[in-house]
């Protein structure tokens, strides 16, 4: 199924869930933060939120700034 | 006795308390330069940015700022107080602490902060327990209200940010300073540690810097003499300056006992 991850049309498995998605692209889970259809997902929610086709989520970590 | 002023000499923003009044901005420096500039910075207070993650594990800046420094995310990007929300929401999401500088641009050429938006989006920070630190351009009025809508301290700008032209708001930010019953940290613009020495002599309460110290020479020795100016010009400011006389001399010398 298609989604939208970070404005990026991506395929992933029916039924993946968020701590799955953001383990695959490589990210640590307390360096993020996700917003999901435009709602932000507290982190011990990641393993049961399960992700439907056409989601949109924003997966955002810190960078250097001023 | 220098040690005793600074002992007990503290700054508190919205109840935590520091030793340093040096703000780290933590932009355009390579990941593993960070940590010495914030040791060399004797800085404990270090801004941040909040952008999408790039895929693929790479280093994050979160691995290269030592343990106890406090994170100030910033709002960058948001062009109104709608966006600054959401970032800052997010920021916190990551967990690592409560506090948040604001700043609203929707002008990209000068990079001028919007005080009616920055003053929208502290009311909301505020009342959802953030530690609100608002970028502000320094004005009388949108001080007062960043203050009646509960932010923590004021940070105007001392000249557009990146530019490190230096105190070209000096005036300005002299009035906040003694009409605002916050503290008053100087952000943005600030080119050199002299400025930063300037701005402590006339009581702010802190310094924010970022460009000055990554695009200098030697980032490390840059941080360390910023250290070293901004507690000069604390010390000075709580010496109390000498006066200046508006003409004439006066002599430092004894007028009598001359040789003949």
């Amino acid at each position: 199924m298609e989604i939208t991850v970070n404005g990026e049309k991506v395929f992933c498995e029916e039924g993946i869930t968020l701590e799955s998605l953001i383990v695959q692209r490589g990210h640590d889970k307390r360096q993020i933060a996700v917003e999901w259809n435009e709602k932000i997902v507290p982190k011990q929610e990641y393993s049961t939120s399960v992700i439907q086709a056409n989601d949109v989520i924003e997966i955002v970590t810190f960078m250097g700034g001023g | 006795m220098g040690n005793k002023i600074e002992k007990d000499d503290k700054l508190i923003i919205g109840g935590h308390s520091f030793d340093s009044r040096f703000i780290l901005g933590s932009g355009k420096y390579s990941l593993d330069l960070i940590q010495a500039a914030v040791e060399h910075a004797g800085a404990q207070i270090i801004t941040l940015a909040l952008r999408r993650a790039n895929q693929g594990g790479m280093a994050n800046i979160l691995d290269y700022i030592p343990e106890g420094v406090t994170l100030l995310p910033n709002t960058s990007g948001a062009r109104n107080a709608e966006e600054a929300v959401r970032i800052a929401r997010l920021s916190r999401e990551v967990g690592c602490g409560d506090f948040v500088k604001i700043e609203i641009m929707r002008d990209s050429k000068y990079l001028l902060p919007d005080n009616t938006e920055t003053v929208k989006a502290t009311e909301i920070l505020v009342k959802e327990g953030f530690v609100v630190m608002p970028y502000m351009y320094p004005d009388l009025n949108a001080a007062r209200d960043l203050q009646s809508a509960g932010a923590a301290t004021i940070m105007p700008l001392a000249a557009p940010i990146g530019s490190n032209k230096g105190l070209c708001t000096k005036e300005f930010i002299q009035i906040l300073i003694d009409e605002i019953d916050l503290p008053i940290i100087v952000d943005a613009g600030i080119g050199a540690p002299s400025q930063a020495c300037e701005a402590m002599e006339m009581g702010a309460a802190a310094v924010m810097a970022n460009t000055a110290i990554a695009t200098a020479g030697d980032i490390i020795q840059m941080a360390e003499a910023f250290r070293l100016a901004i507690q000069a010009g604390r010390q000075a400011y709580l010496s109390g300056l000498g006066r200046v006389m508006e003409k004439g001399a006066s002599a430092s010398s004894p007028l009598t006992g001359f040789l003949q």
